[in-house]
């Protein structure tokens, strides 16, 4: 029925049980003790109140029987009031008397009294009236009654009687009462028993779970903390690899650090050498200007040059044309020498010296042959020399043409350098902000490495702690274990 | 002597001066079918066909480019003679046909009528063409025959 409850639910179930039995048996108790209590009170009361006012009866009497006897000695009307008086009384305690019993013998005996009084004040009344007329007693037994002393013992026999009934009462209920108060301690003895061999069952059971459950859970409790031992201990070790790991990070990002900021100083210089780049790109511009309107005047001039080297390639073919005649007049020359000459070869002296002048013409004419021969060579090699300095103008042009386009592309390349030098700058200054940015990241890191650094040297302390408490904590286990009564494992 | 010098491909040769006729530039040659080899062809001068003679050819010193013409007397009439650069006119000595004639071969001593020098170059003064057998040029012919 308990199985799956807590430890706990079980002790307060049976210390519930327990204290509901114990309260049931105070109950009990109060019950027992207000039962006999009651029986006492009744005989207190019927011992205090009948028994009392029964025996008032008998001093009531013995109290009148005196006022009487001395009403007769003196025989005055003070003396028979009293009497009277006492009658009265007698007969108010005869009532209430009557109202103190439940006892149907003791009201038949207190009628018995009633009935003996009533006949010993009849004889009374006639002793009385005897004594009133007599003005001088002398003698008691001119007073003389036979009846008055059996009433009389009649009245005390029945009133005896009467105590004798109510103490008989008193006696009974008192013993009743004692009876009463026997069962009621029997019965407390008995449920007291049942209580304490509940109680003790309720123990031996807690004992039991206690030993079973505690010593189960506190064996685990045990065993977990030996492993949260290794556990700390591990932790302990871990800590420590961490916190060097940490003071290794700590280092490497303050090396981090230091080139952090050799970047930014770097980036720096770098950025103050882009604008410088800029500016000397700027200043390019205008020497690029400058140099294309020397390439154009180069151009302008090379195609002057072309111009007046073909010019005189013309005039030299001219010279050319002008000695290749000469040349032709001077092959005619030379044929009409040689034919004179052979001519006059045969015509006597007359011929002979018209021969010498001819041979001299033919000479002339060699020598003419031979000047134009070299002039022929020389504008030949003029206009080689014009043809090659044209081609090499032409070549030359046209490497200015190729040099101006190339130029043109390296203009427009180092105008994209210029722009890629502006685009460079700009960067150069975001490294140079992100580097910044970086080495207020990298310092704050740093910080944090620091923090968690020592963060470790007291997760160290921690585990170290939390293993001599794991430690602390075992023998405690075996100690309570001990406690519960199951025993070291 | 006097003489007419001038050049036949690697030849330096020379004429009699009496032998010639006239010289003149090279003129158009009809080459004539069944002719030596010497014979460039015919060629018309001065309004008559006249046969061209390459002189390097007939001395054997291989073809070459003709530069003058030089025209000489001959019994049939007027020969030209293809030349080279003509050197002028001087005076030649010459041994006449004596010398070494063996040497100068069988037929073709015939054509040359004597080996001279001019500035240390030998000289050959050709024969007068008048005087040339038919059987010099037949041998001749034979001779420069492929």
């Amino acid at each position: 029925m308990m199985t799956g409850r807590t430890f706990g639910a079980k002790l307060a179930a049976g210390f519930g049980l327990t204290l509901v039995l114990t309260l049931l048996m105070t109950a009990t108790s109060v019950l027992a003790l207000r039962y006999v209590m009651t029986t006492k009170d009744k005989v207190v009361h019927t011992a205090s109140t009948s028994l009392i006012e029964a025996q008032t009866l008998n001093a009531l009497m013995e109290q009148r029987i005196g006022d009487y006897r001395a009403f007769l000695l003196s025989g005055t009307a003070e003396w028979l009031n009293t009497t009277n008086q006492d009658r009265r009384a007698f007969l108010d305690q005869v009532i209430r008397v009557r109202e103190t019993l439940d006892d149907d013998t003791a009201d038949k005996l207190l009628d018995t009294v009633s009935t003996a009084e009533a006949a010993h004040a009849a004889a009374i009344d006639e002793v009385v009236a005897k004594r009133q007329k007599i003005k001088s007693l002398v003698s008691t037994s001119q007073l003389s009654n036979d009846k008055v002393k059996p009433t009389r013992l009649a009245v005390q026999a029945a009133i005896t009687n009467l105590l004798n009934r109510i103490k008989k009462i008193v006696n009974d209920i008192r013993k009743q009462s004692s009876d009463r108060a026997t069962v009621a301690m029997i019965f407390i003895v008995g449920f007291g028993g049942l209580l304490v061999a509940s109680a003790a069952g309720v123990a031996w059971r807690l004992s039991r779970d206690l030993r079973r459950e505690v010593g189960a859970a506190v064996g685990h409790i045990q065993s977990s903390s030996s492993e949260l031992e290794a556990a700390a201990a591990q932790q302990a070790t871990g800590g420590r690899d961490q916190a060097s790991a940490m003071n290794e990070i700590t280092t490497t990002i303050s090396e981090l650090l230091i080139t952090s900021r050799q970047i930014a100083d770097s980036a720096q210089r770098v950025s103050k050498v882009a604008e410088d780049t800029a500016e000397a790109a700027r200043t390019g511009d205008a020497t690029i200007d400058q140099t294309r309107a020397s390439i154009n005047a180069i151009r302008a001039q090379v195609d002057q040059i072309v111009q007046h080297m073909l010019a005189l390639g013309e005039k030299s073919q001219q010279i050319g044309s002008v000695v290749d005649l000469v040349s032709e007049l001077a092959e005619q020359t030379n044929i009409l020498a040689i034919n004179a000459t052979i001519e006059a070869s045969g015509a006597g002296e007359w011929g002979r010296r018209f021969a010498v002048v001819a041979e001299e013409i033919r000479k002339l004419a060699d020598r003419t042959a031979g000047s134009a021969k070299e002039i022929r060579t020389l504008i030949d090699d003029v206009r080689g020399a014009v043809n090659t300095t044209v081609m090499a103008t032409e070549i030359g042009a046209k490497a200015v043409d190729a040099g101006s386009r190339q130029f043109d592309d390296a203009t427009n390349s180092f105008r994209r350098i210029a722009q890629l030098v502006a685009t460079t700058s700009d960067a150069t200054r975001e490294i140079e902000l992100s580097t910044k940015q970086q080495t207020t990241a990298v310092e704050q890191v740093n910080s944090a490495a620091s923090d968690t650094a020592r963060a470790s040297r007291e997760t160290e302390a921690s585990a170290v702690q939390t293993k001599q408490t794991a430690a602390h904590l075992s023998t405690l286990s075996g100690d309570l274990l001990d406690l519960v009564g199951t025993g070291r494992h | 002597m006097t003489a007419l010098v001038f050049r036949a491909g690697p030849l330096l040769c020379a004429l009699r001066l009496d032998e010639v006729v006239e010289t003149m530039r090279p003129r158009e040659t009809l080459p004539l079918a069944g002719t030596p080899a010497f014979v460039r062809g015919i060629s018309v001068l001065r309004g008559v066909p006249t046969p061209v003679i390459d002189v390097s050819r007939l001395l054997g010193g291989g073809p070459a480019e003709p530069e003058r013409f030089v025209t000489v007397h001959t019994e049939r009439g007027a020969v030209a003679l293809a030349t080279g650069e003509l050197l002028g006119i001087h005076a030649v000595d010459t041994d006449a046909a004596g010398g070494h004639p063996a040497l100068l071969g069988g037929a073709s001593s015939r054509l040359v009528a004597g080996v001279g020098s001019v500035e240390d170059e030998p000289l050959l003064l050709l024969q007068s063409m008048r005087t040339v057998p038919d059987e010099v040029w037949e041998a001749a012919a034979a001779a420069g025959a492929p």
